[in-house]
């Protein structure tokens, strides 16, 4: 029976690559239903619990293995081979496996709803930038706690094979563990405080839905475009988290058009790809760093500069955060400072970059308005 | 350089290229080529953003242009001839390292051999590579290059792991150290001192403060404190003796510590010199060396590949240098110097040719 195997693993890891062959919008109404708790669970942090039934691969008990020759790769024997299999799911979809109908209905059923709740939610949080990233952090961290309260022993190589993991019962190849590690910040995932053999790295089950989950985040975060009945209703959860967290950081907010005119400039000139002297670039960073961004934003920006060097440049910027060297966060120069340097560009009757930003925000609040700054005037400077 | 001089070296270059082959380097075609002309001394201008379809076109370029310096890209692109990164198309980038005898504690060329072995060996036990060169970079490092297809799609922070890792970066003294084999080499280290200094009465000197009865405990003990301390385990150190331990680590650190450059392994679109090219600052010969015989490998002999005829030239302050096995000792002014010794100096900008 097509994809019986599977059933179980793809209703509780929807994301899993043979998922895409069953999607289909037959359980519209109780995939959607779901899709709202879960966004909900998301971005409300309402509850959300699923209970699932334990399982096992039924490949394991099935001896009749006809579908090992549609397998390309040459990963079924006698065992499935899983570090030759990558998960493409033709096997499955060819298995003589049989069940009751009213189990494998039951089965499809439920794994249908999941998949299509997940596919309904990736569709309404890539209409958002700020959701997509919130969504794929959540949602992977959700699964990876699924992952350690799963206590079926092959559910490692399973996600290995999905993910294109070299892995082998409790090592996993350095080449994939640095892609995971160099994100994880905590010294014990650093290269040397660990087993490395090889070219393999030891990692507990546990370690290893960690790495997994790294991958996972990555994978969410990819837009998908898809339009669905009842779209509407799921996309009213992502703007009330909009709304919510934009009232919320007042003082941590990132509000583009308060920018003041010398860093605008400066960032014109990069996206037009002018050369930016280095004083400006500093200072820039000191700016978009101090006022929250990350490291990683930052560099987005300084991206689009004709000489970009992402290895130099993420240096300097970690610099400035303090990340390195002295480990003394670096200050906003003041106007002086930067009328010095000829990176002022206006008189804005303010004496430092950062009073011009706040007053700013705190005005354009006060005011009730949501995006456009009235409170401080400035006269533009020429292009 | 003076026009008489600048045409000496291009023909004594361009001999070398007639007669001698470069590397090929792996998917030429997908590299970017840069090379820094003689005309352009005493600048150094590179032409880059060059792409050949083969060997032979690379050679026809050589022959005809005989450049000071060629480079290749690490990376494989789309299109390597491209003028921006963006449109060069990325694909993946050989894993570069580069040890620098000028950038070692005690800056020699033989500390640096013995830094590439280790790492051609750390690269090989814990890395699992096992396609890897290793070049003599002309001057005065060498250079490791990694072609296992496993690494070569690393992104720059994930190569700077690795960095991390063989360069210890932050990797202190704790009682608790990771169970790496990098621990265990240090452990190691600290192991054979100790049994070194219980052996010789001298265990005072590692731990000035160490209390007489602690001596005799370790004395006793010696053996098992030896195995304890290569398993990481620093039991028999009191609290009072956590300075020493970690004096101890640090120097052993030292000795495992490899200093590879980091921007240059970071970095997945590096320009390096290609093998089997000459390097336009010394006249020397950028080669392959193989592990099994870098022990034998001498480059101020080795990568010498000039003749012995005798060339005049004047050169421009007192020299003293060392070159296939002869010492050079040379004032300022008029000398008469053989062929390889010449090039050599009018490469370092201390000599012009002629009378
Ligand atoms: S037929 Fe193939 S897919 Fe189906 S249970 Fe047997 S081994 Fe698994
Ligand atoms: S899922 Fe794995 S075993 Fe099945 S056909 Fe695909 S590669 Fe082969
Ligand atoms: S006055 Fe200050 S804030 Fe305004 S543009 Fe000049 S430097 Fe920037």
């Amino acid at each position: 029976m097509k994809f019986l195997p599977l059933l179980p693993l793809l209703e509780k890891y929807p994301f899993l690559k043979p998922a895409r062959h069953i999607a289909g919008e037959a359980y519209h109404k109780e995939a959607l239903k779901e899709a709202e708790k879960f966004l909900r669970f998301v971005f409300l942090n309402e509850k959300y619990e699923k209970s699932f039934e334990g399982y096992s691969l039924l490949c394991e008990a099935c001896e009749d293995k006809s579908c090992a020759k549609f397998c390309k790769s040459g990963a079924i024997k006698n065992e499935r081979i899983w570090q030759k299999c990558s998960l493409c799911g033709t096997c499955f979809e060819k298995c003589n496996y049989l069940t009751r109908v009213e189990d494998y209905s039951r089965l499809l059923a439920r794994a249908k709803i999941s998949i299509m709740s997940y596919v309904y939610c990736r569709a309404v949080v890539s209409k958002s930038e700020v959701a997509l990233r919130k969504f794929a952090v959540r949602a992977a961290e959700y699964y990876k706690s699924l992952m350690e309260k799963d206590s079926y022993d092959k559910l490692p190589e399973i996600l290995a094979a999905n993910f294109s993991i070299k892995y082998k019962s409790g090592f996993v190849h350095v080449k994939d563990y640095l892609k995971a590690a160099v994100r994880l910040k905590a010294p014990e995932w650093k290269l040397y405080s660990r087993s490395l053999n090889g070219g393999f790295v030891r990692v507990s089950r546990n370690e290893f839905f960690r790495i997994v989950e790294e991958y996972l985040r990555e994978k969410l975060s990819e837009k998908v475009s898809y339009e669905f009945e009842g779209m509407e209703k799921l996309l009213k959860i992502v703007f009330e988290f909009e709304s919510k967290r934009k009232e919320m950081d007042v003082e941590g907010v990132k509000n583009a058009e308060c920018y003041p005119p010398c860093f605008k400039k400066i960032i014109s000139d990069l996206k037009a790809g002018v050369n930016v002297p280095h004083s400006a670039r500093f200072a820039l960073a000191s700016f978009l760093l101090r006022i929250g961004h990350s490291v990683d934003e930052v560099l987005q920006i300084f991206s689009y500069a004709p000489d970009f060097d992402e290895e130099k440049a993420r240096y300097q910027v970690e610099h400035i955060a303090g990340m390195r060297g002295s480990g003394k966060e670096y200050e906003v120069p003041s106007c002086e400072t930067m009328k010095t340097y000829h990176n002022c560009f206006s008189d804005c009757k303010t004496k430092h970059p950062m009073e011009y930003y706040r007053r700013c925000i705190r005005e354009s609040f006060g005011r009730g308005k949501k995006r456009k700054a009235t409170g401080v005037k400035a006269r533009s400077g020429k292009r | 350089m003076d026009t008489l001089t600048k045409e000496y070296l291009k023909a004594k270059f361009l001999e070398y290229y007639s007669k001698n082959d470069v590397e090929e380097p792996r998917l030429l075609w997908e590299r970017e080529w840069a090379f820094v002309e003689v005309e352009s001394l005493p600048d150094f201008i590179m032409r880059r953003h060059i792409a050949f379809d083969s060997y032979i076109e690379l050679k026809g370029f050589i022959l005809k242009n005989v450049p000071l310096h060629i480079y290749y890209s690490s990376a494989y692109y789309e299109k390597p001839d491209a003028e921006n990164m963006e449109a060069k198309g990325w694909k993946k980038a050989d894993l570069i390292f580069d040890i620098d005898a000028d950038h070692l504690p005690n800056g020699s060329l033989k500390e640096a051999k013995r830094q590439i072995k280790m790492l051609y060996d750390v690269l090989e036990e814990d890395f699992g590579c096992k396609d890897m060169e290793i070049v003599f970079s002309g001057s005065r490092g060498y250079h490791l290059h990694v072609h296992d297809e496993d690494f070569l799609e690393l992104s720059s922070a994930e190569r700077r792991e690795i960095v991390d890792y063989l360069s210890l970066t932050d990797f202190k003294f704790s009682r608790k150290l990771p169970e790496s084999r990098q621990s265990y080499r240090i452990a190691e280290i600290m192991a054979n001192e100790i049994d070194k200094a219980l052996k010789e009465g001298k265990i005072r000197e590692l731990f000035p403060n160490i209390s007489e009865r602690r001596e005799k405990m370790l004395l006793a003990a010696a053996e098992e404190v030896v195995e304890s301390v290569k398993s990481l385990n620093f039991d028999y150190f009191p609290k009072t003796l956590e300075k020493g331990l970690t004096r101890l680590f640090n120097k052993a650190a030292e000795s495992v510590r490899i200093h590879v450059d980091p921007p240059v392994t970071a970095d997945v679109k590096r320009l390096i010199r290609l093998p089997g090219s000459l390097h336009g600052k010394t006249g020397l010969k950028v080669c392959k060396v193989s592990r099994d015989e870098i022990d034998e490998f001498k480059p101020t002999r080795d990568a010498v590949v000039f003749e012995d005829d005798f060339v005049k030239i004047r050169v421009k302050s007192n020299v003293k240098l060392r070159l296939k096995e002869e010492e050079f000792r040379l004032k300022k002014g008029k000398a008469k110097v053989p062929e390889f010794v010449a090039i050599y100096l009018i490469c370092r900008g201390v000599a012009i040719y002629g009378w």
